[in-house]
């Protein structure tokens, strides 16, 4: 099986191989099929990465909440939203559920 | 603690040390949170889910048993990251560059531009040689012995004509 020194990619193609055939259904993947799979993932790595960290407040320190307003603010990446639920205080909690509750009322 | 249960699917993911390695190699002066770090190993994780279910509908609705690159690059383009498709079709490229040149080395190696039958005819001919040679060694081996032996026998003699001549003079 082909393997990451083959091609030089960092991603170990074995692992997303499996990762892929976790997915419900998916029976085989031609091994083409496995290493463009293993470079588009590494290209998003990249992107969310050098996005996220662009628009952070900080240039030289990523941080999760820098992840976590890319993910919510662009489009492309809503399927990312129920892995990545935005940390919020816990003063903004409890405010937003008063919210609600007065609202309800 | 025995840790030898099977490795729950939810626990697959890229590891750290490859995840590590290639943000260092985007951002190398960034400090990155572990938090960020464990965000990102897993958003990859979906990523994959995501392609791969989305390409296994393409390939399905061709009727179609095997992932093939059209159909990742189909997933690609639905999905929104039409972007990345010129770059995965590079990948592609690169493979068969590397397999081609396994090839050649390969029968490089193998032929040296020179057909079996000759190769055959050589190896013989050297075979035939080396057993000429040895016959040769071994018969000159044989000789030196031989000579060897004649002149200790000869050595022999003069002494025993020596001593039954000092005999006779008693």
């Amino acid at each position: 099986m082909a393997d990451k020194g083959d091609l030089g990619s960092t991603l170990p193609l074995s692992r997303v191989k499996t990762i892929m055939k976790s997915s419900p259904d998916v029976s085989s993947i031609s091994q083409e099929a496995l290493f463009m799979t293993g470079r588009a993932t590494e290209l998003f790595v990249q992107n969310l990465a050098r996005v996220s960290l662009e628009q952070g407040g900080n240039k030289n320190s990523l941080e999760y909440k820098d992840l976590a307003e890319v993910v919510n603010s662009v489009e492309l990446l809503q399927f990312l939203q129920d892995i990545i639920p935005k940390k919020i205080k816990a003063m903004e909690y409890l405010k937003m559920m008063q919210k609600m509750q007065d609202e309800d009322s | 603690m025995a840790d030898n249960r099977e490795k729950d699917e939810d626990d697959l993911s890229i590891p750290r040390a490859a995840l590590n390695k290639m943000i260092k190699e985007l951002i190398p002066s960034v400090r990155v949170a572990n938090d960020a770090r464990e965000l990102i190993l897993n958003c990859c994780t979906e990523f994959i889910h995501l392609i791969s279910s989305e390409a296994n509908e393409i390939c399905n609705k061709q009727h179609k048993k095997t992932i093939s690159p059209e159909h990742v690059l189909g997933a690609l383009e639905s999905l929104g990251f039409g972007g990345y498709k010129e770059d995965a079709m590079a990948v592609l490229e690169e493979a068969k560059q590397v397999a081609a040149k396994k090839r050649t080395k390969r029968s490089r190696l193998e032929n040296l531009g020179i057909p079996e039958a000759e190769l055959l005819r050589q190896q013989q001919e050297l075979f035939e040689k080396a057993r000429l040679e040895q016959a040769q060694l071994e018969q000159q081996q044989f000789l030196q012995m031989q000579q060897a032996l004649q002149q200790q026998q000869q050595q022999l003699l003069q002494q025993q004509q020596q001593t039954s001549q000092e005999d006779d003079y008693s």
